[in-house]
């Protein structure tokens, strides 16, 4: 089961199981601080994982960003909107623990 | 299948983003796998994976130029030991609250009420932002099916970020 708030994005790739929340990217697991939000969220998409029954569906679930559902929109995923990346290259860890 | 009556066009917006390079050729794929599920939730084990580009802090970080690497992280880790590196989402609400993208959080919660059976002991992430869909299909994909079935997992459940 694969969340998703990118539509287009996902019925392109087609996963298998998918459950969609129409959120801002970066949120697909509820907004940050509101625990009540991400429990319900990933509740319900486990819920789906298993009554989902057809190859490549999504399940649109009904979690709402603003009062109208859509007012974040317009400027979302614009040129300029993200701020410039910082990192290309790995740099060492904090400690000397090894990771996996 | 039924659309969500708003939403937005990611697919054209990368390319508007990326307006001087080539246009980038998303992944479409003209149908999908099926593996029917075998138990009910509250018998299975599930394992979490994010393309959040988190990690420990104690790991190396992720860089953002096709890092195709995995971090595993332990179920019980805290929320105040990860770090987070990706380019390709705003990260303000994540770093605030990493279980916006990966919530392991709400998981063990879901393990501790017996909605889910069990949760695996590991988590996996990545860095999701990979330009070339061959590495990610070709050395990230395959790396995180073997964890992901070495590990015995009923149902594994991926935050795409």
């Amino acid at each position: 089961m694969t969340m998703s708030s990118a539509w287009d994005i996902t019925r392109s790739v087609k996963p298998p199981r998918a459950a969609f929340v129409n959120f801002p990217l970066g949120n697909q697991t509820g907004r940050p601080g509101n625990r009540e939000e991400q429990m319900a969220i990933v509740r319900d998409a486990l819920t789906a994982a298993y009554t989902m029954m057809e190859a490549g569906s999504v399940t649109i679930l009904p979690y709402k960003w603003d009062e109208d559902g859509y007012g974040w929109q317009g400027g979302e995923y614009r040129p300029g909107y993200l701020r410039p990346y910082v990192r290309t290259e790995a740099i060492p860890p904090a400690s000397q623990t090894s990771s996996p | 299948m039924k659309e969500p009556r708003n939403y937005v066009r990611y697919i054209p917006r990368t390319r508007d983003l990326y307006a001087s390079h080539t246009p980038y050729r998303w992944v479409e794929n003209a149908d999908a796998p099926w593996t029917p599920l075998t138990k009910p939730l509250n018998q299975s084990r599930v394992a979490l994976a994010s393309s959040s580009g988190i990690y420990l802090t104690s790991q190396t970080p992720f860089h953002t130029k096709d890092d195709t690497s995995i971090r595993e992280i332990p179920k019980s880790s805290s929320t105040s030991d990860f770090g987070l590196n990706h380019f390709g989402y705003r990260m303000d609400g994540a770093e605030r609250d990493p279980n916006c993208v990966f919530p392991l959080e709400q998981l063990r919660k879901l393990e501790s009420e017996g909605f889910i059976g069990e949760l695996a002991d590991t988590a996996y992430t990545f860095m999701g932002g990979i330009y070339s869909t061959r590495r990610v299909r070709e050395e990230l994909a395959p790396q995180l099916v073997e964890r992901a079935l070495a590990n015995h997992i009923d149902l594994f459940y991926l935050v795409p970020a």
